[in-house]
């Protein structure tokens, strides 16, 4: 294979060995330190336009599975690793790691030393960086040059509704870059959801008469996105049940008049111990986010804090104090990652039960 | 659980090292008897292993060498009134020992807490069918099995489920051991052997699930049923070969986010149905092609598991176990203050990749069967860490002491065709190189993959390694080929070997190319957080991680994979060095591959390297630490040679063994410490037969003081002579001077290096260190300085008595290799008394798998 280098934005350039498309790409580099998941890491939208630097070192062995897409098109600029394993394909798994991200226009790039990248980017923060095969004055100058943009959610939610039919409760999801654990989950309940774009107003939505409506997880920054979307939160949130996950939650906290602040270190694993608030029982859920609700700017009136990240003391679940609405930053449908918090859907579904009265 | 405050607690110790309990329950109780202590929990610990580094060095408030009986346990009870016992750190036979306990209500009585566990748990553990049911009861796949207690009932199970099945003992006396039977002779043989092992005549015969992917999931919960996952780990043999005779990874190499995130599940959710209260290890079997799993074992006492998820991940596991146990939650653990606060909280997470390699004891009983199957036969195991799968299968393949050129005495090379097939099929000890003989011949990865039920992933590895191989060979004195070899875990040797020069040149080239080692750190997080855990692997990669101690510093290279015979105590002798080299104010650095290894500890040494000890391995260590001193012990004498002829200053601990203690004498042998100048006596030893104690005669038993007056007089008139004879050997030292009768008269035999059997021995009776002596007279002090403060041994008013254990029952050996001979033993036992018939009773007693 190929020699391709990683360079970040503070001038650094890693040597390693081009795996995937040879093409060159430019995003935001993270890392996560998940031990197992790549496919459903690489295809979450939360991570369009990034790159994506894996400290598990071993990433590739069971190949490409078909249920295990978190999205249809992964949008990721890039898979950073140690090691890319060669695998055996086979009715389970048709294509290889290397393969897929050929077909998907992905460059990967091998043999890099991943703990020094993360340690580097623990004390940096996220920073851009391309994968490129000259690591020359000239790569390092387009690097600085490239503007990531900051519409991630309009390049990546639905641009129009679909329907996901089941028979039971009447679900829409609103869509920032949905991850399919939460429609799985939903299945599993037999909900009968309408995903609906992000752009979606108060009055398409009630128009459907949902029991429920999902905020979902999306990549970027909340504030870029329209202020309609947080007048859509505010009528919604008391008229019916609401559930709100990752920038779902954010969302929900900034329409609640809460702000929103950069997380550094940011959380890309499932390793950190959460603490639920009513019952002290220690959870642990995967996690991916850049951002976090500032603990200072919640209505305390409104809002109440329902889990904590013991680790930084980040708010990891919000829950509104009159109406049965909640969020979470964390993904509790896993996928990848612990099934400790997969009742949080049940609760939901409690929810809505409830608020459709005694017919249910 | 009671809330009321601990004051006092009681640890079993494991008893004797033997197949399946390599130190890793020592190593627990080092780590959690301090870890208690410092809560202000008295602790008591009982053990009848001379080689207990626990019951020295105030690592426990009061030490019981006594026997692990229920008799010798309730009197110990009664006297000292504990109120709680912690149950998880002697394996499975003190579970045995505690049900008795339960059953004799020596505990009620007492008051004594059962800690950890709900008093169920000791039935579950001891019967597996109850095991099975409550299994089922909280939704967990187990397989179809059923209690037998004779042949006609076996044979109805079989009419069932047909063969294959799985034969396994009900309430063994001995590590359970699962046979794999495909026939009725098979069935027949393993049924008499259950039948006489197990407690209750019972055994179990269950479905037949070989060749499913073999996961261990060791998880860890509090009182307040908070649980976490510790590590997730991958045997690289299926199902069908016992798990400790296994290559096993960790992390899982293989299994799916889905996959990992069930037996994640499982693994907690039986726990906090269960209650326990500590880590709990538990095996699964995975169909590769359902994905369909089955729970085959649920493990809450101390195991190798464990031992190893500790040792791979860096998570302080037997520190945070010590508080769980006394009822702290994992929330409010206080940890040493190299680790970060919440880290007792964070799931471990890896960026390195572990290999832990099992090694046999079939270089010295050539007789027994090297075929691979569901008892256990390997002695101990080493590990290989690096940062890609085929770095640590390649650095622990090296740990074991047999280079993949070593072992090829083997000659798979010369098999034909059929007997690959054989030995692809059946597997047996050393199967790697037959593996990688396949893959040279050509053979198809898919079609090993069928053929032996390991993952093609592991075939792609190994076919990498061959390429690699094969491109250093082709490319002599090549920088790439050799940067790149390096890089998947190739040493200079290696190299050397391919080039057809010697190490030193390549290491010259290497060091020229600025091919040089990196070392990283094995911590929990995975880079995410800064944690010290002192405790170092080396790759090669861009980030070196490993800055030099300062002050003064030793090396001390450790003992490696637990081996059968006398160096089996070695493990203590470097777990001492470690402990006495600190109290001297040595840095130490400990070079070691051992996961179930006393010495790592993290209390005893200042660093640790998890590395293997080719000489290019230390010489790596020693170019960053530059220690002022090395020390080598029994198995490493040849090593120790070479860094010596290299120029550096290294101190060997006595290389050669005691040749006459195999024969059964009962001469008298006087121990003796010398620092070159003087010679100071410990007392009078000697060896009897062992013959009058048990059927199955064989080995012989160490006394020590002797107390015959006259003979005591004798030798107090050799004094002189004696003193003479050790000083010209000339370097300070432990000895022993065997002494012979000649014409009714006691004379001079020889001087020989005291064993390791023997300083452990005094050391006990004694109660202070023979190590800490000998490494201050190594150090070159002088013996007034080194000997003021320990005891009079004349005083002794206790006779003590030590032997060996021998693995005969586990590894199935009948007939003429049942010998006795130290070299076969893999245990010692101690006990004392204040006659020798005392002592000889308690030696005997409780120990149903020694055979004196």
């Amino acid at each position: 294979m190929a020699d391709r280098y990683l360079i970040l934005e503070d001038g650094s350039a890693y040597l390693g060995e081009g795996f995937g498309s040879p093409a060159v790409s430019t995003g935001e580099i993270v890392f996560n330190t998940s031990m197992t998941g790549y496919q459903e890491i690489i295809t979450n939208q939360i991570y369009h336009n990034q790159i994506i630097a894996f400290t598990q070192p071993t990433i590739g062995s069971y190949g490409i599975n078909h249920d295990s897409y978190e999205s249809i098109l992964p949008t990721v600029k890039g898979v950073v690793v140690r090691d890319v394993a060669s695998i055996s394909t086979n009715r389970q798994r048709r294509w290889s790691l290397d393969q897929y991200l050929k077909q998907q226009n992905i460059p990967g790039i091998s043999h890099i030393d991943t703990r020094h990248l993360a340690k580097n980017l623990r004390a940096s923060g996220p920073m851009k960086a391309s994968i490129v095969d000259v690591a020359d004055a000239h790569a390092f100058d387009q690097l600085g040059a490239t503007v990531l943009t900051n519409q991630q959610v309009a390049a990546v939610a639905t641009p129009k509704p679909f329907p996901n039919p089941g028979t039971g409760l009447n679900v829409v999801v609103v869509d920032f870059g949905l991850k399919h654990g939460i429609l799985r989950e939903l299945s599993k309940r037999a909900c009968n959801v309408t995903v609906l774009p992000y752009t979606a107003t108060t009055e398409e939505i009630i128009n459907l008469d949902p029991d429920g409506v999902v905020l979902s997880t999306g990549p970027g920054k909340p504030q870029d996105l329209p202020d309609s979307v947080l007048t859509m939160i505010q009528n919604i949130q008391n008229r019916i049940p609401l559930f709100a996950i990752g920038l779902g939650h954010e969302l929900f906290a900034m329409a609640n008049g809460a702000q929103i602040m950069k997380l550094s270190p940011e959380h890309h694993g499932a390793n950190h111990p959460i603490r639920e608030v009513i019952t002290n029982q220690i959870i642990y859920a995967s996690q991916g986010q850049g951002f976090a609700v500032d603990p200072d700017t919640i209505d305390r009136n409104k809002l109440i804090t329902t889990f904590v990240d013991l680790i930084d003391g980040t708010i990891q679940g919000l829950r509104y104090r009159d109406f049965p609405a909640f969020s979470v930053q964390f993904f509790p449908d896993g996928a990848p990652g612990p099934t400790d918090a997969l009742d949080i859907f049940d609760e939901f579904v409690e929810s809505m039960q409830q608020a459709r009265g005694p017919i249910w | 659980m009671n809330n009321q405050a601990l004051q006092k607690v009681l640890i079993i110790g494991a008893g004797h090292n033997d197949i399946g309990r390599e130190g890793q329950h020592d190593a627990a109780v080092t780590q959690i008897g301090s870890a208690i202590r410092k809560l202000g929990i008295a602790v008591i610990f009982v053990d009848n292993n001379p080689f207990s580094v626990a019951a020295e060095n105030n690592f426990a408030d009061k030490v019981y060498l006594e026997p692990l009986t229920v008799g010798s346990l309730s009197k110990i009870i009664a006297d000292e009134q504990p109120d709680g016992l912690i149950p998880s750190l002697g394996g499975i036979q003190r579970v045995n020992l505690i049900q008795g306990l339960i059953r004799n209500n020596v505990l009620k009585n007492n008051h004594v807490r059962l800690l950890q566990w709900d008093a169920d748990m000791i039935d579950l553990i001891i019967n597996p069918a109850l095991m099975s049911n409550r299994l089922k009861a909280l939704g967990q796949p187990v397989i179809a099995s059923q209690v037998v207690a004779s042949q006609a009932e076996a044979d109805q199970v079989i009419s069932h489920v047909g063969f294959p099945v799985i034969v396994k003992s009900v309430a063994p006396r001995i590590e359970a051991s699962r046979q794999l039977c495909e026939d009725e002779d098979d069935l027949a043989q393993a049924l008499e052997m259950g039948f006489k092992v197990s407690a209750t005549k019972q055994c179990i015969v269950e479905q037949s699930i070989v060749g499913y992917k073999e996961i261990e999931f060791v998880g860890l919960r509090d009182c307040k049923g908070t649980a976490l996952l510790i590590a997730g780990m991958e045997n690289f043999d299926p199902v069908g070969i016992h798990s400790a005779d296994s290559i096993v990874f960790a992390p899982t190499q293989t299994i799916t986010d889905q996959e990992y995130q069930q037996f994640r599940q499982a693994t907690l959710k039986i726990m906090r149905a269960m209650r326990i209260v500590g880590p709990c290890h538990v095996q699964f079997a995975l169909d590769p092609v359902t994905q369909k799993y089955y729970v085959i074992k649920v493990t809450p006492y101390f195991d190798r598991a464990m031992a190893l998820a500790a040792r791979a991940t860096g998570y302080p596991l037997a520190a945070i176990s010590a508080s769980l146990m006394v009822g702290v939650s994992l929330a409010e653990v206080k940890l040493p203050s190299n680790y970060r606060k919440q880290t007792a909280l964070i799931e471990p997470v890896l960026d390195h990749i572990v290999c832990r390699i099992p090694v046999w004891p079939f270089n010295v009983l050539k007789k027994v069967s090297h075929q691979l199957d569901t008892v256990m036969e390997s002695t101990g195991a080493v590990l290989g860490i690096g940062r890609s799968t085929e770095e640590a299968l390649l650095k622990g393949m090296r740990a074991t002491d047999e280079s993949r050129y070593h072992v090829i005495a083997n000659q798979p090379q010369q098999y034909s065709e059929g007997e690959l097939i054989q030995r692809l099929i059946h597997p047996q000890a050393g199967q790697m190189l037959v593996l990688l003989e396949a893959l040279n011949r050509g053979y198809q990865i898919d079609e090993l993959a069928e053929l032996t039920k390991i993952d093609a992933f592991y075939f792609y590895k190994l076919s990498h390694i061959i390429e690699i191989e094969k491109a250093l060979r082709d490319h002599p004195f090549d920088v790439h080929a050799l940067g790149r070899a390096k890089y998947f875990g190739f040493t200079d040797e290696d190299a050397a070997d391919a080039w057809q020069t010697t190490p030193d040149k390549v290491s010259h080239f290497a060091l020229e190319n600025e091919i040089h080692p990196t070392f990283k750190e094995i911590e929990p997080t995975a880079g995410e957080f800064t944690e010290q855990t002192n405790t170092y692997y080396s790759t090669y990669e861009y980030d070196n991680e490993s800055q030099p101690l300062t002050g003064k510093k030793a090396l001390v290279i450790g003992s490696g994979a637990n081996r059968i015979g006398t160096n089996h105590g070695n493990d203590y002798l470097v777990s001492q060095l470690l402990f006495y080299l600190k109290k001297a104010d040595y840095q130490p650095i400990l070079v070691n591959a051992n996961p179930n290894s006393v010495a790592m500890t993290p209390q005893l040494a200042a660093k640790r390297y998890v590395e293997p000890k080719q000489v290019s391995d230390i010489l790596n260590v020693l170019a960053i630490e530059k220690p002022s001193v090395i020390f080598t012990t029994y198995h490493d004498y040849h090593l120790g040679r070479k860094l010596i002829d290299l120029g550096f200053h290294v101190i060997q601990i006595d290389n050669s063994l005691p040749k006459e203690q195999i024969k059964t004498n009962d001469q008298p042998a006087v121990e003796v410490i010398s620092d070159g100048n003087d010679v100071a006596i410990f007392g009078i030893s000697e060896v009897i037969a062992g013959n009058n104690l048990r059927t199955g005669v064989h080995g012989s038993v160490a006394v020590f003081p002797i107390q015959d007056k006259a003979e005591n007089q004798a030798i107090e008139a050799l004094q002189a002579e004696i003193k003479q004879r050790v000083l010209s050997y000339g370097t300070p030292g432990v000895y022993t001077v065997r002494l012979t009768i000649v014409d009714a008269t006691l004379r001079l035999a020889t001087v020989e290096p005291m064993s390791l059997a023997k300083m452990a021995l005094i050391s006990k009776a004694s109660g202070s260190s023979v190590t800490r002596l000998l490494l201050h007279v190594k150090l070159g002090e002088p013996l007034e300085k080194v000997m003021y403060d320990y005891p009079d041994l004349t005083k002794l008013n206790k006779i003590f008595v030590q032997a060996n254990t021998f693995p005969y029952n586990q590894l199935q050996i009948f007939g003429d290799e049942i010998t006795g001979e130290p070299g076969h033993a893999t245990g010692t036992v101690i006990a004392h008394g204040a006659t020798l018939r005392e002592a000889l009773a308690a030696l005997n007693a409780g120990n149903e798998s020694t055979d004196f």
